[in-house]
């Protein structure tokens, strides 16, 4: 699995541009991505790879190019069941 | 200080384009149809007044749609037109702004959130906040359009943009603003919403006939027809308007609002009388300067009747020199936008001497004895006239609009 690729992907589909404008070393500010987009995009991933990425591991100030969202991505790729919520209580 | 409107635009069921409504409003052809959004089968009320899937390249890329709620996106494309036609620019930013009116918001947005968290746990996407926000239009065309002036979203169920455009003409003569974009939005009601409205039952049965459902003051009537869509106007002193050379439509002479205090749902004459005086002597106008009024006709067995008395109650004999008629029946009742979309019907008859049908009036309620102009349009000049708006909540709007340079 080529995860910079498929972020790639997912940035690309959802900026609607060309997949080949988009590579691992473009900032955010290149591809007009600003801080909703980002947190948007943050969500696409989550749900995409079943992961959850904690708030306090999300720094948006710092994340500047894709390959930061890939470092962030595959420090949590080991974690399950993220991005669902919890069991609702039986009664 | 005169206020005028120098562009207008419309998104309905008629069609997506003011052209489009104009044309149906005149050939008496009505928007409203069986629903196709959601099955109906288990409903009493089968029939809506859809806007027809259109079109929104002209108002937003294709990524930045995904953001937007058809409740904003019909207002962009409403906007794009008054702005077009008006030749409007804000070239003194902080003295534009821009008033609307919205009744239930972006309802599907809301829908599909609370849909994916209680159905399939899944937690909705983070731009579901400003999408789902009922303000998210009027912060759209600000920064649409460099609107830094007043900006309100103004939520009173079918009198809420009918508010949005007193509000604006009165921003305008306090001096906070000299131009304004306003108007209102709403979006058919996701299903659960329906549900209720269709528990209220107050909204047409009248399945077999779909396009005939909403009757105004006729005397079959059974209930409104929702609908959706926006409206929206350019306004703007007519000093302005004169300095850069944009011609007005009609002039926006006077407001009256008035509240019932008296019941959640049912209305009260002395509230409507209340706004038709207000807007009146507002204006500057007597009861024999008006010509027409645009009724807010719902076809709702209450509405209709009451709403004749209490024009009766105010204009007294010249009550039956007015032609009184309501556009419901063509475009549906679009709650939150009606106030405008109402507005933009009137104006185009003052600009174009001519008034629009009430649709569907074969044989009229006996306490419906006005003028109800039935079934075809009528070419005649139009001096002055009024748009209603009844709430509920009992929140009464009533516009006065009068003929550019009269």
């Amino acid at each position: 699995m080529d995860v910079a690729a498929e972020l790639c992907g997912i940035i690309a589909n959802y900026k609607s541009l060309d997949v080949a404008e988009v590579t691992p070393d473009k900032t955010f500010e290149e591809l007009q991505i600003d801080s909703l987009d980002a947190i948007d995009i943050i969500y696409e991933i989550e749900d995409k790879y079943g992961i959850d990425i904690p708030t306090e591991d999300l720094d948006l100030q710092n994340t500047k190019t894709i390959n930061d969202v890939l470092a962030l991505v595959a420090r949590h790729m080991a974690d399950g069941d993220a991005g669902r919520l919890p069991e609702p209580p039986v009664e | 200080m005169r206020v005028v409107v120098t562009g207008v635009g419309v998104v309905s069921a008629l069609g997506p384009t003011t052209a489009d409504f104009r044309q149906a409003l005149r050939e008496s052809r009505s928007g409203l149809a069986t629903i196709t959004r959601f099955d109906t089968d288990w409903f009493f009320s089968k029939v809506g007044a859809e806007v027809k899937p259109m079109s929104f390249d002209h108002v937003a890329g294709e990524s930045e749609q995904r953001h937007l709620d058809n409740h904003s996106l019909f207002c962009l494309s409403a906007a794009d037109e008054a702005v077009r036609q008006a030749g409007f620019v804000a070239d003194e930013p902080f003295r534009c702004g821009v008033f609307l009116g919205t009744g239930m918001g972006p309802s599907e947005t809301w829908a599909e959130a609370y849909r994916g968290v209680h159905l399939e746990q899944r937690k909705p996407r983070p731009t579901t906040v400003p999408r789902c926000m009922f303000n998210a239009p009027v912060g759209h065309l600000s920064i649409r359009y460099n609107l830094r002036g007043p900006s309100q979203m103004i939520v009173t169920a079918c009198s809420s943009s009918a508010h949005a455009i007193g509000q604006a003409l009165l921003m305008i003569r306090h001096g906070l603003c000299d131009a304004a974009l306003v108007g209102g939005t709403e979006t058919f009601p996701a299903y659960g919403m329906w549900a209720a409205w269709d528990t209220l039952r107050v909204m047409s049965r009248s399945n077999d006939a779909p396009a005939r459902a909403c009757r105004p003051f006729a005397k079959d009537r059974d209930g409104f027809v929702m609908g959706e869509g926006a409206a929206v106007m350019v306004i703007e002193t007519a000093a302005r308007a004169a300095a850069r050379g944009a011609e007005p439509l009609a002039e926006i002479a006077g407001v009256g609002m008035s509240s019932d205090a008296h019941h959640i749902t049912q209305p009260a004459r002395d509230g409507f009388e209340a706004a038709l005086r207000g807007a009146l002597a507002d204006a500057g106008l007597a009861p024999e300067d008006i010509d027409y009024i645009n009724a807010h006709g719902t076809g709702t067995p209450t509405n209709d009747p009451l709403e004749v008395a209490a024009i009766r109650g105010v204009f007294g004999a010249h009550a039956d020199k007015l032609a009184v008629s309501s556009t419901k029946g063509a475009h549906g009742h679009t709650i939150g936008a009606a106030g405008a979309m109402e507005a933009v019907a009137t104006v185009l008859g003052l600009h174009e001497g001519w008034v629009p049908p009430t649709l569907h009036l074969d044989e009229p309620d006996p306490a419906c004895d006005l003028d109800h102009v039935p079934h075809k349009m009528r070419e005649m000049p139009v001096r002055a006239a009024l748009s209603n708006s009844f709430a509920f909540g009992g929140h009464n709007v009533v516009l006065a609009f009068r003929r550019a340079g009269e």
